[in-house]
């Protein structure tokens, strides 16, 4: 990011002056395993079968009420449910997607980095025709192209649009890390460098690729629900926040029950993801950098 | 040290990158082209207008379209008429693509823009009130709600809007660009149906990037804070305002740089809310040409949104070169 | 004896840590008169940048000036003064030199706007005048070709360059004193040499008074008229130059000589004192050099030394003025 030669600036301010961090790290973290309990959980959480139409009663949405405490939907589907079980979906294709993103491109980017010339070239060249085309404008197109996607072609769509930054990011890493001298050097100390590389190679990159995770999780959730909402993500009758958004979505409706809770959802999960990487950012650099 | 860049060397180099840029859309084109060829069906597969056709209407349409040929003919002669200009034809809407991205590019980029350049503003504002007073309640309080706002999905936050404005309190319209009555209003009243038009839309758009912005400046100008020149600048007895400003000019670089990174999000961001409201610009146009399969349009949407991420990429590049002698090529 | 210009009384530096309060600079005190120069020399983390930066207030966040740490200057105290008379005084009355040129100085800005900023921020001069100034400037302290250079960007000049524009930038008001922190520690052995040169011109030119900070005993040698030898927080040893140089007192002034390489003696090994400094959080009791010095002895490690007068201008803190007769061979 910016060039820094503050060395003279920042003299005897002892780290430990500022404030402690790991407070920080916690909430978050905490907050992370409440959602995903949810999740797991939902079978057992759900009143009814998320599902459910209701044989008797009026096919219609319905306010919250003692039986349906987040209302029902325009099928007359139990809201709570369908947010319960939605939160499986959501999350679950988020953490994959995002799984093979960052596997995709920590693979792309250690190979640039450490091949070096060629290969490093038309890796980065490629990196950048995919950066050019809008992600949301090219999720659009293949979903609607390719009508009734399963949920993993979802995860795999959501997966390789997303491993740009992490290839151009672990790459550079790479590059720093291991120059012509450090392959000689491994060599001379009888070792493989691959195999050196490894070793040392993953523990470095760990805070990058954590901090790029969670990010990329929350731009997956919102994505997986921005696709959905327009009808284009998972397929009916299956629940995921951004369906539930989408199939209570009437231009002029008052039903802010089908707006507000799946909403909340969302917004509460990509929050912790941000919160998280925020409070990851300042465990390992010490100081806030960027977004 | 003499200077080592010379006018003709810095042309040299701004042309080098726009071919690069050039090479850069034509990629991402032929990409979108294969794309749409490797899907399943094609503009004849699915009825239009609720007719269905038959299978022999269906080829002979496809046939007179080109669409039999083989993939390497297609691609060829789109280039071709691409090359001239040509956008191709929407099945969709039965006119040329071109013309109906004619209609739909300006409102769309218009939209954008007042969102990227009110976002920059209010962000650096933001960003920089907070960065020098770091730690105070104002601070935190205002780092919190800047987390929440970029939390929020777009096309969510342009709900709550439209619920909160449109339907319950009815202070804005619900959607659309002009009123149905625009075109008999008075001048004055024109400029102010549009504006109301504009409003919900944008301020969708806008109060996610100003977050993004903020965020990135306060920490920008946490850095710029700590650099050795900042110090140099109190050490000359100059007033606490230019100081700050010595910080800020150092900061604002790298803000650049995201800006010019946002394009994609920015334009993704714009497909959600133009649905939601009913905005009739390109990224309307490309969710109801998707559907219907209308090859042409979508490629040359997506070709054109391609070409404005690189775009904006270029022009931050430039900027950030202007504004700050370091960045080298 | 004239009044002196700077008068530095019981200066405490603190900073709050996680394990308790780091003192960095215990108890300094120092006079330094018109014309003078007095060169604070000692390893990194004795505390002699952070006395320098006291003197205009400049201290890092965090750091602390105990209140009863007095300086003066002339019958100013410094300590005491509103924010606006403090900034009328830097830059014009004191100036500080930093060490690292091209990061003291804003690398967005050109190297003519920041000396002329100087110039407009403590007088009524116009815009060009103070570029005509700022220009001239950088013709006295020997900038080759000023005009253009002052156009340029400090990453366009070498390091050398950079440190003339710095002291360019300090001297252009005709201040009494100038601080310079380790003008020459991040420069090229040859520019070192110029770059002391310019010091030395300028100093006979304007008659100022200048306070030296460094951990090179050579710069020392060529600049200063008298030392103070800092090391954990406290003045250890002070003296004129010529004495200190050939009969130093206190074992670690003898050590940072020893460690002078020289060309006339032969040597297999430089002399290094072993060991290290202790942390600034928790000074040991009794004499803070106790565990790096060849002799020590028991009375050392109860009984912290206080600085005593051991001639007119030389004082020492150590138990070995008191009793000599425990110096080792």
């Amino acid at each position: 990011m910016m060039h820094s030669a503050s060395r003279t600036t920042t003299l005897a301010v002892p780290r430990a002056m500022r404030r402690p961090r790991d407070r920080a790290l916690h909430v978050p973290l905490v907050a992370v395993v409440l959602l995903a309990s949810i999740a797991v959980a939902a079978p057992w959480l759900a009143p009814v079968p998320p599902n459910q139409i209701p044989s008797d009663g009026l096919i219609t949405a319905s306010s919250p009420t003692m039986a349906h405490p987040f209302g029902t939907d325009p099928l007359g589907r139990d809201v709570l449910s369908r947010v319960l079980y939605g939160a499986r979906v959501s999350l679950g294709v988020g953490t994959l997607s995002v799984a093979l993103a960052v596997g995709f491109g920590g693979v792309i980017g250690a190979v640039a980095g450490f091949m070096g010339g060629v290969v490093d070239t038309v890796l980065m060249r490629l990196v950048d025709v995919l950066l050019a085309i809008p992600r949301l404008l090219l999720l659009l197109v293949v979903t609607a192209l390719w009508e009734s996607l399963p949920l993993s072609g979802l995860i795999v769509l959501l997966g390789l649009t997303g491993w740009y930054d992490v290839a151009r990011l672990v790459r550079a890493d790479v590059r720093a890390l291991c120059g012509r001298d450090f392959v000689a050097a491994a060599r001379a100390a009888g070792a493989s460098p691959a195999r050196v590389l490894w070793r040392h190679l993953v523990p470095h990159l760990q805070p990058t690729l954590l901090v790029l995770g969670t990010l990329g999780l929350a731009n997956a959730i919102v994505l997986e629900a921005s696709l959905s909402f327009l009808g284009l993500g998972v397929q009916p009758p299956q629940a995921s926040w951004g369906s539930i958004l989408g199939d209570g979505y009437v231009p002029g409706g008052r039903r802010w029950w089908l707006t507000l809770f799946p909403g909340i959802a969302v917004v509460s999960s990509v929050l912790t993801c941000n919160a998280l990487a925020d409070a990851l950012r300042r465990r390992f650099d010490g100081r806030q950098v960027g977004v | 040290m003499p200077d080592a860049r010379s006018t003709g060397g810095r042309r040299q180099r701004i042309i080098a990158r726009l071919l690069q840029s050039l090479v850069v859309v034509w990629a991402a084109a032929t990409l979108t082209f294969a794309l749409m060829r490797l899907a399943p069906g094609d503009p004849y597969s699915r009825p239009l207008d609720g007719a269905g056709l038959s299978k022999a209407a269906a080829d002979a349409l496809r046939a007179q379209r080109g669409l039999d040929q083989p993939m390497l003919v297609q691609y060829v002669r789109w280039l071709g008429l691409l090359a001239r200009g040509n956008l191709g034809w929407s099945t969709m809407q039965q006119r040329p693509v071109a013309h109906v991205l004619r209609e739909a590019l300006p409102r769309t980029i218009g939209l954008m823009s007042l969102a990227l350049v009110t976002s920059l503003a209010a962000g650096m504002a933001l960003g920089t009130w907070q960065g020098s007073r770091v730690g105070t309640v104002g601070d935190e309080a205002a780092s919190t709600v800047s987390l929440v706002v970029y939390s929020l999905p777009e096309f969510w936050l342009g709900m709550l809007l439209l619920q909160l404005f449109a339907q319950e309190l009815q202070w804005l319209p619900a959607g659309g660009i002009v009123a149905p009555t625009h075109e008999y209003l008075p001048f004055g009243e024109r400029l102010q149906d549009r504006a109301r038009h504009l409003v919900l839309p944008w301020l969708t758009l806008s109060l996610v990037g100003t977050a993004l912005f903020s965020r990135f400046q306060r920490a920008s100008m946490r850095e710029a804070w700590r650099e050795a020149h900042v110090r140099t600048a109190r050490a000359k007895g100059l007033p606490p305002w230019r100081v700050r400003w010595h910080a800020w000019r150092t900061a604002l670089t790298p803000v650049i740089g995201l800006a010019g990174l946002t394009f994609p999000s920015l334009l993704g961001g714009a497909v959600l809310v133009e649905r939601l409201f009913a905005w009739p610009g390109m990224g309307h146009a490309t969710v109801a040409a998707v559907s219907a399969r209308d090859y042409d349009l979508v490629t040359a949407a997506v070709l054109l949104g391609s070409a404005m991420t690189v775009v904006g990429t270029l022009l931050a590049d430039l900027l950030q070169r202007r504004l700050d002698p370091r960045v080298a090529t | 004896m004239t009044q002196p210009l700077l008068t530095v009384h019981d200066l405490r530096v603190t900073f709050e840590t996680e394990t308790g309060p780091a003192r960095a600079v215990d108890s300094v005190s120092f006079t330094l008169h018109a014309g003078e120069t007095l060169a604070l020399v000692g390893e990194s983390g004795c505390g002699k940048t952070l006395t320098a930066l006291s003197v205009l207030q400049l201290l890092p966040d965090g750091g602390h000036l105990a209140p009863t740490s007095r300086i003066t200057l002339r019958d100013q105290e410094l300590t005491e003064l509103a924010p606006g008379t403090l900034r009328g005084i830097r830059g014009r009355e004191v100036a500080m030199i930093f060490q690292e040129p091209m990061a003291a100085l804003n690398p967005v800005l050109r190297i003519g706007d920041q000396l002329a900023e100087v110039v407009r921020a403590h007088t009524e001069a116009s815009r060009d005048e103070a570029w005509q100034r700022a220009v001239h400037m950088l013709e006295r302290v020997g900038v080759p070709d000023a005009p253009l250079r002052a156009r340029q960007y400090p990453h366009e000049l070498s390091g050398g360059l950079c440190q003339r524009a710095m002291i360019a930038m300090a001297l252009l008001l005709d201040p009494a004193l100038v601080i310079a922190d380790e003008p020459t520690t991040a420069l090229d052995v040859t520019v070192q040499a110029q770059v002391l040169d310019v010091l030395r011109a300028q100093r006979e030119r304007t008659g100022l008074a200048l306070l030296l900070i460094t951990h090179d005993l050579g710069v020392v040698a060529e600049l200063a008229s008298r030392v103070i030898v800092m090391y954990a927080g406290q003045v250890v040893e002070e003296a004129p130059v010529a004495l200190l140089y050939d009969s130093p007192t206190h074992p670690y002034t003898a050590g940072l000589l020893a460690a002078v390489p020289t060309l006339d003696v032969e040597r297999e090994r430089l002399p290094d004192i072993p060991g290290t400094v202790p942390a600034a959080t928790a000074w040991p009791a009794g004499c803070r050099f106790r565990d790096r010095c060849a002799h020590a002895w028991e009375r050392c490690a109860i009984d912290a030394p206080a600085l005593t007068q051991v001639a007119p201008a030389h004082r020492v803190r150590c138990h070995l003025v008191d009793e000599p007769e425990r110096r080792r061979a």
